[in-house]
């Protein structure tokens, strides 16, 4: 099914793009906010007292976000010290173990984190100034789920080395 | 005996390349299963990450390395160096390894100084008469020299680590990276000499001085030599905070390579954020499992058991730091450092502690031992690098390059058994 396959690939290199620009946004904000932050620090005697912890807040979002992409090539940091060693024929096999083993702790994560998310958005926890918590921690699960997710299509994709 | 079970099926996993963030993870959520505790708890300690005040160095600067090892600042590094000390046998060489440490302080540790300077130095050192393997050695062992000079990243996220874990020692991360200073100079003057020793067994051409071309070379750089200075001058005298240097660099670096350089395009940006976020991410993430796993192990009282046995068999600190070394240098020849810093320093800390090390000086110990594990086999990553980027087999350029591991692991030594050099100016 050729055409199936190219909707499929219209629609990863869309998901891809879309990571490419929240994480570029992500960062660019972080950079800039972190400068003015600096600059009505220094030269004004301000800033935003909320500032710290929303500069922090972002860098967890983008280490999430750039956690997703690093699924996308494998980029992920890995030992393999035994791996070299498989011969070529179970290499495949091996590969899709690890990855089913990383979906499934993945999807383990991401659904306690979100019990936990529920909790402080019915307890009304705030993250800072008026910003519930459970927004700031929905990353977590959200991106563990993406995570997981990939994980389970790369087995399915995946059946060559 | 479950428990026994348990670890011995994560170890074979992460050894057959299952992702680190997966295992280590694993090993928290069975940490907190067994120890009672509702696994709910996962998202509060990955949250964690977002209480680290330090850690928005940790993707600014890794951003300014990306760019500026995709600009040509590296050619305009040669240039400069040829020019002022082309004239002087060896100067090339002493000055290589001084801007290698240089660049990889700035552009973190994932051996981005071999392709990015090393493939130009190594056909200049060849070109300056030394040999073929020479060159290569000289080039793959300068590629992690930097590890221990701010604002490298293995260097800081020590300083987070430790800073984490809650200890009675306290220090900040500015006597880290006071502390680096003099062993990171150590390493590369023992190189310098030893570099100077051989010379005399090859034909060294010297290029003759020119003042003009010096002044040339000057003016190429002039929008990025004053960056470096600034930082250092910035970030050692404790006027700025490492996080807000790390932005104005980044913000600085990002307008002299796009806008003024032009070297670096709009859409190869975003491949360069892509790229960088990416590596920030894996990091992040191991970083954020790995402090849930060291609260289990803290719950489990691991590192104390630790201590006692470590207490049992070592009974001096000299010997404590003797089995140190050792143990380090294994786990640095298959770990790579992040997932080693991550893993090994939560357990180890503690223990040296109690055996009346300063855990400044223990991060330089960690880190000068893992430098060397960049160049030991199998995963030394330089080694990688370099028979990657230079088309040789590992086994030549494992041989190049261990005259140089040596000289490194003699100034480990000296870094181990004589604490004041990093701890004099704290």
């Amino acid at each position: 099914m050729p055409q199936d396959n190219n909707l499929h690939n219209k629609f990863i290199t869309w998901l891809y793009r879309i990571e490419d620009i929240i994480v570029t946004t992500l960062l660019l904000s972080i950079l800039l906010f972190a400068i003015v932050q600096i600059l009505l620090r220094n030269l004004f005697d301000s800033g935003f007292i909320w500032g710290d912890s929303l500069l922090r807040i972002l860098v967890l979002w983008l280490g999430l976000i750039g956690a997703i992409m690093a699924c996308r090539k494998d980029k992920q940091i890995s030992i393999d010290v035994l791996y070299q060693f498989v011969p070529d024929k179970y290499k495949l096999i091996i590969q899709k173990i690890s990855f089913l083993f990383a979906a499934i702790i993945c999807m383990t994560i991401s659904y306690y984190s979100l019990l936990f998310v529920i909790i402080e958005y019915q307890d009304a926890t705030i993250a800072f100034e008026k910003i519930p918590a459970w927004i700031t921690e929905s990353i977590i699960p959200f991106g563990f789920c993406v995570m997981g997710l990939k994980y389970f299509v790369k087995i399915l994709n995946k059946n060559k080395l | 005996m479950i428990t026994i079970l348990v670890v011995l099926v994560l170890i074979i996993l992460a050894l057959l390349g299952a992702p680190l963030f997966s295992i280590i993870a694993a090993g928290a959520l069975y940490g907190f299963y067994s120890a009672d505790i509702d696994l709910m708890v996962i998202g509060i300690e990955l949250y964690r990450i977002a209480e680290t005040p330090l850690l928005m160095a940790l993707p600014l600067f890794t951003l300014t390395g990306y760019i500026l090892s995709e600009s040509n600042t590296s050619q305009r590094m040669l240039n400069l160096i040829q020019s002022m000390v082309g004239w002087m046998p060896g100067g090339l060489i002493i000055f290589a390894f001084i801007f290698s440490a240089l660049f990889t302080a700035f552009t973190g540790a994932s051996g981005v100084t071999i392709v990015a300077l090393g493939a130009l130095f190594y056909p200049a050192f060849i070109k300056a008469g030394y040999t073929d393997k020479f060159s290569l050695g000289m080039v793959t062992s300068s590629g992690s020299l930097g590890l221990l000079i701010a604002p490298s990243l293995p260097l800081i996220l020590y300083g987070i680590i430790a800073q984490q874990m809650d200890l009675d020692a306290h220090f900040s991360i500015n006597d880290l990276f006071i502390a680096g200073l003099l062993p990171a100079a150590l390493m590369i003057i023992a190189l310098s000499i030893y570099v100077i020793i051989k010379n005399q067994q090859f034909k060294i051409q010297t290029v003759e001085f020119d003042k003009d071309k010096l002044l040339k070379a000057i003016w190429a750089m002039r929008w990025e030599l004053p960056m470096p200075i600034l930082l250092m001058v910035g970030i050692y005298s404790g006027y700025v905070a490492i996080s807000e240097a790390a932005a104005v660099v980044a913000l600085y670096i990002l307008i002299v390579e796009t806008l003024i350089y032009k070297e670096v395009s709009f859409s190869k940006l975003i491949d360069v954020v892509r790229d960088s976020m990416a590596m920030v991410g894996s990091i992040l993430l191991i970083l954020a499992v790995s402090l849930a796993l060291t609260n289990v192990f803290i719950d489990a009282e691991i590192p104390a058991q630790l201590f006692s046995m470590v207490q049992e068999n070592v009974d001096s600190k000299i010997s404590f730091l003797i089995l140190l070394n050792l143990f380090l240098l294994f786990v640095g020849a298959i770990l790579d450092i992040f997932s080693a810093l991550v893993i090994i320093v939560p357990l180890i800390l503690p223990v040296a502690i109690s055996f009346g090390i300063h855990p400044v000086h223990l991060g330089i110990i960690f880190l000068a031992n893992m430098q060397i594990g960049y160049l030991t086999p199998p995963v030394g990553i330089n080694l990688f690098i370099s028979s990657y980027r230079f088309k040789k087999p590992i086994a030549d350029v494992y041989k190049a390059s261990y005259p140089f591991m040596l000289v490194l692991f003699v100034v480990l030594i000296i870094i181990t058994y004589i604490p004041a050099l990093s701890l004099y100016f704290i």
